[in-house]
């Protein structure tokens, strides 16, 4: 391609998706992102609980990106040619295990409150760290 | 891209008289050249671009893999993906080209926004 601009790629996407369709995707995105952000300030931790179920769904995630660019494109793993077929294989994998992970921690982080032993753990913690106050002062 | 006898008429894709290249893709690579001229002759001046023939002609092998071949006047491949995308190689990712990128580029390109 001769020029490979942003408006370029932007005006092709949109053919692609269709304008409503390509915009709600990235809204989607943004939102899912900034949601998963708010949970982790929140909770100003990573629930390790919730990690390993968001951990759960990555293969989850990398069988249904690839799957649905195959019926998207009418292709199948036996049409990979080269290793460079491979990296694209790969990262569209990596893409929907990551974004299928992110979207399943916000999730349950919005659904679920936080697990009770893990609240009560946090106020241990804010217990211990709280200034000694003297009965006696 | 300009007409030898009519220096004030441009051509551009199918009706323009080059021996190769009636395709989109060398529209592509068209339009920017009778940009320059035009524009250049509105001002009164020479424009300097020039179009080496450059054609993509993406070759499906069988359903699923392509080999993505772009050639000038001189049957010289200019690949677009040099050292990543192998011309002569039937690939995936040359299909996925084919089928999602080209025909979405080429429309993008009718409204003027590619």
């Amino acid at each position: 391609m001769q020029e490979l601009t942003l408006a370029t790629m932007i005006a092709v996407f949109e053919e692609m998706f269709g304008r409503w369709l390509l915009w709600g995707l990235v809204a989607a995105a943004v939102v899912i992102t900034v949601l998963y952000l708010m949970v982790l300030i929140r909770d100003r931790r990573v629930s390790w609980r919730k990690f390993m179920a968001a951990q759960l769904s990555l293969p989850v995630g990398a069988v249904v990106a690839v799957l649905f660019l195959q019926q998207m494109t009418h292709s199948h793993l036996r049409d990979l040619g080269g290793p460079v077929d491979w990296l694209v294989l790969i990262g569209v994998a990596v893409l929907g295990a990551v974004g299928l992970a992110i979207l399943v921690y916000t999730a349950q982080s919005l659904l679920w409150r936080p697990a009770r032993e893990e609240v009560r753990g946090r106020a241990a913690r804010a217990v211990r760290s709280a200034p000694v106050v003297r009965e006696d002062s | 891209m300009r007409h030898l006898s009519y220096p004030e008429i441009f051509a551009l894709g199918d009706v323009a008289g080059v021996p190769k290249g009636k395709t989109a893709a060398s529209v592509k690579w068209q339009i920017p050249v009778v940009d320059d001229h035009l524009v250049a002759a509105i001002e009164g001046q020479e424009g300097t671009a020039s179009y080496d023939g450059y054609t993509s002609c993406p070759l499906i092998t069988r359903v699923g893999q392509a080999m993505l071949i772009e050639f000038d006047y001189n049957n010289n491949l200019v690949p677009s993906f040099p050292g990543v995308i192998a011309p002569l190689e039937e690939l995936w990712i040359s299909w996925l080209i084919k089928t999602l990128a080209l025909k979405t580029t080429y429309n993008a390109m009718l409204r003027g926004d590619a």
